[in-house]
């Protein structure tokens, strides 16, 4: 099978075929993945070559070619800052979700922490309630352990020795 | 997905960025504040180590299993709730306690543990009144009774 070439490509693109070899190449191109790309990648090459074309007054080779390479550079680096700005939004995005997910983890966490404790010590919640709201009181009982049986003896004897008199 | 799209997951980006921050400051220094009173009970009990809880439900338990041991808890909550002078002056006062106990005879001392609380101490500052007035009066003196 025959495939399209540079030149052929050039001449398609350009309407330079006659109607039958047009409609050949047309049919074939439909067909044939890598004549689609020739074709593609030719057709962009002549869009550029024709920017350069463009230039106004006498023709100046240097200044053209000079010209057209500033507007391929511009063409090339709009899509770079494109992609560089695609690239940017999406790690931004990934960012956020994780740092959304670290958050509401670590709400969820806070939430379920007396259950989670009370299920863990297997006690009910009410019984860690009352332990909890008394733990001020139970870490003075195990740092002072006498209050537990002699708190009142204690009491009643230092009253005595301050406030009656010597004998 | 132009400009003010950037623009919008910037700010979103800042704004949990700084909630993280808060979240993770809270949860790393307020631990620290312990006892400063800055927490709730129940914060201050999720913040002990689970070994920790176990011990105080089962201190807990056992309080509440025995008649009139629940009242160590009010003594405690009282205890707590004085200056830390008299704390001391408190502990000082077990120690004297605990000293005559420990040295009066057997029949005695029974008869000490099985009298009411307040009986207890009436005993004990009898004890120390005739047995031992020098020490009586160095206590006394100790704190602010001439």
């Amino acid at each position: 099978m025959k495939h399209l070439d540079v030149q052929l490509a050039h001449r398609l693109l350009r309407g330079e075929l006659d109607a039958a070899a047009r409609a050949h190449w047309q049919r074939h191109v439909d067909r044939c993945a890598r004549c689609r790309e020739l074709l593609a990648s030719e057709r962009g090459i002549l869009t550029l070559l024709s920017m350069a074309d463009e230039a106004s007054g006498p023709a100046e080779p240097d200044r053209d070619l000079e010209r057209f390479l500033r507007r391929v550079d511009a063409v090339r680096g709009g899509t770079a800052a494109r992609r560089r700005r695609l690239v940017g939004l999406a790690g931004g995005f990934v960012l956020c979700t994780l740092l959304l997910g670290l958050l509401v983890s670590q709400l969820r966490q806070d939430s379920a922490q007396p259950e989670r404790s009370a299920r863990a010590l297997g006690i009910s919640l009410e019984l860690q309630d009352q332990v909890a709201s008394d733990l001020g009181a139970l870490e003075v009982l195990e740092r002072d352990p006498w209050i537990a049986d002699q708190y009142e003896a204690v009491c009643t004897l230092e009253l005595l020795i301050v406030g009656t008199p010597d004998p | 997905m132009g400009r003010p799209a950037g623009v919008i997951l910037g700010a979103l980006l800042v704004v949990l960025l700084l909630a993280n921050a808060v979240v993770f400051a809270v949860h790393r220094w307020r631990p620290a504040a312990s006892g400063a009173g800055g927490l709730t009970p129940m914060e201050r009990w999720l913040a002990l180590p689970l070994s920790q809880r176990a011990v105080y439900v089962e201190r807990y338990r056992g309080l509440m299993k025995e008649p009139g041991r629940a009242a160590a808890l009010r003594w405690a909550r009282e205890f707590s709730g004085l200056p830390a002078e008299r704390q001391g002056r408190l502990r000082e006062v077990y120690a004297v306690f605990h000293e005559l106990l420990e040295v009066q005879p057997p029949g005695r001392r029974g008869e000490w543990l099985r009298a009411s609380g307040r009986t207890r101490g009436f005993l004990a500052f009898q004890t120390l009144r005739h047995e031992h007035p020098q020490r009586l009066s160095d206590l006394r003196a100790a704190w602010g009774r001439p």
